[in-house]
């Protein structure tokens, strides 16, 4: 056996590569499953994302149109104008929130001021600024409000630096722990 | 398999990325958006809410928003809020940035359909030793709480690089 000497450390060098390039061509595979999948998946959405930039980078014309509407005298030549956008909007699936009175939501409402009403227990949205749209079940732009309700949840005092500790009689309702 | 993901974890926004066929690709976030804010708020029902949702909701939640954490990663003294607490809790810069990073990766395994462990994570090249620890344990923090237990394993390795470009705010 005196030639297994040198052949061994050639063997374990090969079986070594063997099983590097295997591992590097499965996740080479791996990586390239999920890519195909990505992409196919990806393909349907970029239509609607698409769509959606189009619509979005459309918004401030509407924002003038409604600007318009509210504020100089409804020609009828407007009013077309604003009918016929609406209607075709709402075809393509666009439709529009934001009302005074809605609890205020910061999945869709963007809240530009806060003021505080005593005697309310949650926020509401006081003005719409300007409105919000969604595209069917997505949202293309938040909507700008004014939000009223408690005042913010004060911290309890700590160390004193601020000084003024929340009554408990009038103020916020007790909070529950936070998960950590 | 496990993947591995690029972090910009910055003062304003962050970015998370992946390679694909060796190209970089910037993941866009579950609002559709290709950088997130790097912005935590604790809502009043204990809700914790990060990015764009707790931008919105800031002036409603000024006490209990807090941004531009970054400029007190590795201050072992800072704590948010500065003075006070939230329903009895005070945070660390780490312990708020692991919040936007467990975002960042949530949006990317739902983007990649696949867990995500590791993350290069960038810092600005004047960051020191202890901002650099700092951000590490960030990467760590994110990854046992959003493995829900502290498994060696489940923890997000996160590797530390320079980051070259200006601190653009």
């Amino acid at each position: 056996m005196t030639g297994s000497g040198p052949q061994n450390p050639e063997l374990a060098e090969l079986r070594r590569l063997v099983e590097e390039r295997t591992a590097d061509l499965q996740r080479v595979k791996a990586e390239y499953d999920n890519y195909r999948k990505r992409v196919r998946r990806d393909r349907l959405a970029v239509r609607e994302i698409a769509v959606a930039n189009v619509l979005r980078a459309l918004l401030p014309v509407l924002d003038a149109v409604d600007r318009a509407c509210a504020h100089e005298p409804l020609t009828p030549g407007l009013e077309d104008i604003a009918d016929s956008l609406k209607e075709q909007l709402g075809s393509l699936g666009v439709t529009s929130f934001g009302e005074v009175g809605d609890p205020f939501d910061p999945a869709c409402h963007d809240a530009v001021a806060h003021h505080t009403s005593p005697g309310s227990d949650r926020l509401v949205c006081s003005a719409v600024l300007r409105p919000g749209y969604r595209l069917g079940e997505n949202l293309l732009r938040p909507a700008h409000v004014e939000v009223a309700g408690p005042a913010p949840p004060a911290r309890s005092a700590h160390g004193g630096d601020r000084g003024v500790r929340p009554s408990t009689a009038g103020g916020a309702p007790p909070f529950p722990i936070a998960r950590s | 398999m496990a993947r591995a993901v690029g972090i910009d974890l910055g003062t304003t926004n962050s970015v998370v990325s992946v390679l694909e066929g060796g190209e970089p690709t910037v993941i866009a976030n579950a609002e559709g958006a290709r950088t997130t804010p790097s912005v935590v708020a604790f809502a009043k029902n204990g809700e914790v809410l990060v990015g764009e949702v707790a931008k919105r909701q800031a002036v409603t939640n000024v006490d209990r928003t807090a941004r531009s954490v970054k400029r007190y990663m590795g201050d072992h003294s800072w704590r948010f809020p500065r003075d006070g607490d939230i329903d009895g809790k005070r945070y660390t810069a780490q312990e708020i940035s692991a919040r936007v990073l467990q975002k960042l990766k949530r949006d990317a395994e739902s983007y990649l359909g696949e867990d995500v462990t590791d993350a290069v994570v960038t810092v600005p090249a004047y960051f020191d030793d202890a901002q650099r620890q700092a951000t590490k344990e960030t990467g760590a923090t994110a990854g046992e709480e959003a493995a829900g237990g502290s498994s060696e394993d489940d923890v997000v390795d996160a590797e530390i690089v320079d980051d070259d470009k200006p601190e653009a705010g």
